[in-house]
């Protein structure tokens, strides 16, 4: 385990719980005022971290559990990017804890030392590091896609709903503008146009290592369309890959072709973000060992 | 302690008729000022549409009544009747009264925003004109910090409190920024202009005006720097606008759902904000239900403005609160300071003793070393500091607000009493421009002072 792991994890929990009552107690502006330093206290822990696993060989490439740890760092480094100016103490309760929950599942899972077969064999080393690297980038994004759907959903009901306006879990004083819908949506498409961009390099430098380094289930030199699909499908990670694709291609094209926005593109979003962790899930699984799982 | 005073009338104690007689125009005002503070050495106007108020200081050795009452003649001798709607606060009241004020707990609407922005105009005015002094320039600042507090630590300024206002917060959630988003008005009616007015205030900028009598929408359009349009243009509009306000006075609704569910294809799902005040209803309720579509009708806005004004009065007594506790600081600070010119004069006292035995003694010893002589002088100083310590803390506990205010002042009381202390005068102790001192008086007004009794100096606000 890391050394720094316990307090990033204890700095991530105090964040989130500043930002939850900033969220409760939006005229507390202390909670706030604090949860920002807190969390890039906690952040640049988690990024000392980072650094010491990959001097000791540990690099976000190096395993599904070491790219969650990685995209749960991304993910709670989006959200002061995203949020430097417009203050969305929501957001933060929503990302931090799933950021946070990330972390931790990371670190439980216990240290495999047997790799995918041929991961970083060589001639493929820039095949699985892309691969990695760009489904990790595509996963964070995704995550970063789904908090800010949740925070539209939420306004969104209370403004369908015609609630009093200063009962919105949102903004944090008179003199910081809220955060719109559109900006809301505008995040949302932009994190997802992002993310697809890596989501698809991933999937293509995945079905490539799976094409070109040798597998015990493949099929044979020769074989057909159907035979290679099977062989692809029978990997549940690619298959859940392959929908989410999907999901956030139909998305993406909702949007440019019809409009699809709003309340239905947030809902979307959030199915595709389920997907993608169960994809994550997948992969940690398979990287435990069978002795583990069973005990 | 401070001096304070308020004497003036307000939407509370006044009906607009005295309060529009009341007020004065920007050329009075100075000259107001002036004489004002001819009488009572300080001076600070406060006049709105809802308040006429004016702060000033009591100087010492003035008996409150006959200074509130030289004021009040000054306020109202050209309208007499509004004598009956005046009220006047003196001291710690009058203090509580200016931070109420300027925290617009004392607003016709509760934590209304303008009222700190016209304290601090008539403050700046008396300061231009010289009529702030010691008592104004320590208490209204602080009244100023106070309703920053009040602001920044509740949310009694935060929801919107009318009808127009709720319509600019909703766009506002919605599109962010209102620059570039096109606001259409379906029927050039006041209300509906009012609500404009506030968006163009919000800096929404492009105004598109509809109406079946063409030359009223373009006089609205005139009068907003819009653009007047046909009606039959109405649906190529409902594309192009992010926030459409109705009040026409159609029978039928103008805006059906069908209407809309083909306006919003069109769109591409572009959000859009219709607000309703119209009645009977220009839009069809069912049209809330399509997709990023938001509709607010008149009972709508009204239920949100109702449910904003029961949070600002939930806030009003955490702002109560606030106030109560700065007015407590604020005393405490009073007294500190009052008490440091007795503090200072007993330690100057003990000192001048200490020095002048030592005048007396190191003559007679010529043959002390320099380093001795300096051993004495520091044995004489920290005899008078020993001395002084206790005397010194308990005057300071007492002025730090712990014991009782009267206690205080008894004590500072006995120190002069026991020693012979040389106190700074008021004059130099005061700070701020204006002298304390009140300007000689007109031979009128001075005998109004001494012939006058004023009404009972505290409390007097109607209820």
């Amino acid at each position: 385990m890391p050394p720094l792991f316990p307090l990033t994890l204890a700095l991530y929990a105090v964040s989130c719980t500043l930002y939850f009552l900033a969220t409760a107690q939006p005229q507390q502006r202390i909670a706030l005022r604090l949860a920002l330093p807190v969390l890039l206290l906690a952040f640049s822990t988690q990024a000392l971290d980072i650094g010491w696993l990959c001097l000791h060989g540990q690099h976000p490439g190096s395993s599904a559990r070491e790219a969650t740890f990685f995209i749960a760092w991304l993910m709670a480094g989006a959200f002061p990017l995203l949020t430097y100016r417009q203050p969305i103490p929501l957001l933060g309760a929503l990302l931090l804890p799933v950021a946070m929950m990330m972390g931790l599942l990371a670190r439980l899972v216990p240290a495999t030392a047997a790799q995918p077969a041929g991961l970083f064999q060589a001639g493929h080393r820039a095949l699985a590091v892309t691969h990695i690297f760009a489904s990790t980038l595509g996963t964070a994004l995704f995550g970063v896609a789904a908090a800010a759907s949740v925070v539209y959903l939420l306004r969104e009901k209370r403004l369908k709903g015609k609630l009093p306006i200063g009962k919105l879990p949102l903004g944090t004083d008179g003199s910081q503008p809220r955060v719109s819908l559109e900006t809301l949506d505008t995040w949302n498409r932009q994190s997802i146009s992002f993310g697809f961009l890596c989501f698809t390099t991933a999937l293509v430098t995945g079905t490539v290592w799976l094409m070109v380094v040798p597998q015990p289930d493949a099929p044979p030199a020769g074989s057909g369309l159907w035979e290679t699909t099977l062989f692809l499908i029978r990997r549940p990670q690619y298959s859940l890959s392959v929908v989410t694709w999907l999901l956030y291609a139909g998305l993406l094209y909702g949007r440019v072709t019809v409009g699809l926005r709003g309340k239905r593109a947030a809902a979307v979003t959030l199915y595709g973000f389920a997907l993608a962790l169960g994809i994550l899930l997948v992969y940690l699984l398979r990287d435990t060992p069978a002795k583990v799982l069973s005990s | 302690m401070s001096r304070l005073f308020v004497i003036g009338l307000s939407h509370r104690t006044a009906p607009i008729e005295i309060r529009e007689a009341l007020a004065v125009s920007d050329d009075t005002v100075q000259s107001k000022l002036l004489e004002a503070a001819r009488l009572c050495g300080e001076a600070m106007l406060l006049s709105t549409c809802n308040r006429f108020e004016l702060y000033g200081s009591i100087p010492d050795g003035m008996a409150d009544a006959a200074a509130l009452s030289a004021i009040q003649e000054l306020l109202t001798a050209t309208r007499p009747p509004a004598r009956d709607h005046l009220y006047s606060h003196v001291g710690e009241v009058a203090v509580r009264h200016l931070f109420r004020v300027t925290a617009s707990l004392d607003s016709m609407v509760l934590g209304e925003p303008q009222i700190l922005g016209q304290v601090k105009q008539a403050y700046a005015l008396a300061q231009s004109v010289g009529t702030v002094g010691g008592v104004l320039s320590s208490t209204v600042p602080r009244a100023f910090q106070v309703a920053k507090r009040v602001r920044s630590e509740t949310a009694i300024g935060q929801n919107s409190a009318s009808v127009a206002s709720v319509a600019v917060s909703l766009a506002s959630q919605i599109f962010g920024q209102l620059r570039g988003q096109p606001v259409l008005l379906v029927g050039a009616g006041k209300m509906a202009e009012l609500c404009a007015r506030h968006l163009r205030e919000a800096e929404a900028d492009q105004f598109l005006i509809v109406n079946r009598t063409r030359s009223r929408a373009e006089d609205m359009a005139a009068r907003l720097s819009g653009t007047a349009h046909e009606f039959h243009e109405l649906e190529s509009l409902l594309g192009r606008a992010a926030v459409v306000i109705c009040s026409t006075g159609a029978r039928e609704p103008v805006l059906r759902k069908e209407l809309l569910a083909k306006v919003m294809k069109a769109r591409r799902g572009r959000w859009l904000l219709l607000i309703d005040i119209a009645v009977p209803r220009d839009i069809e309720p069912q049209v809330g239900e399509l997709d990023n579509v938001y509709l607010y009708d008149i009972d709508a806005l009204q239920a949100v403005v109702s449910g904003n004004l029961s949070e600002r009065q939930r806030e009003a007594t955490t702002a109560e609160q606030i106030v109560a506790s700065e007015l407590s600081r604020f005393q405490s600070r009073e007294r500190q300071e009052d008490v440091v010119p007795v503090i200072k004069a007993l330690r100057s006292y003990a000192q001048g003793i200490a020095q002048a035995e030592l005048n007396k003694l190191l003559p007679r010893m010529p043959a002390l070393a320099e380093r001795d002589r300096k051993l004495v002088m520091q044995l004489c100083d920290s005899i008078v500091n020993k001395l002084l310590h206790a005397p010194l803390t308990a005057l300071k506990r007492s002025a730090s607000g712990g014991d009782d205010p009267q206690s205080q002042l008894d004590l500072a009381e006995a120190v002069r009493q026991l020693f012979p202390l040389q106190l700074p005068a008021p004059q130099e102790a005061s700070e701020g421009g204006a002298s304390p001192e009140p300007l000689p008086l007109s031979p009128e007004q001075a005998a109004a002072t001494t012939e006058r009794r004023a009404p009972p100096p505290t409390e007097t606000e109607p209820t």
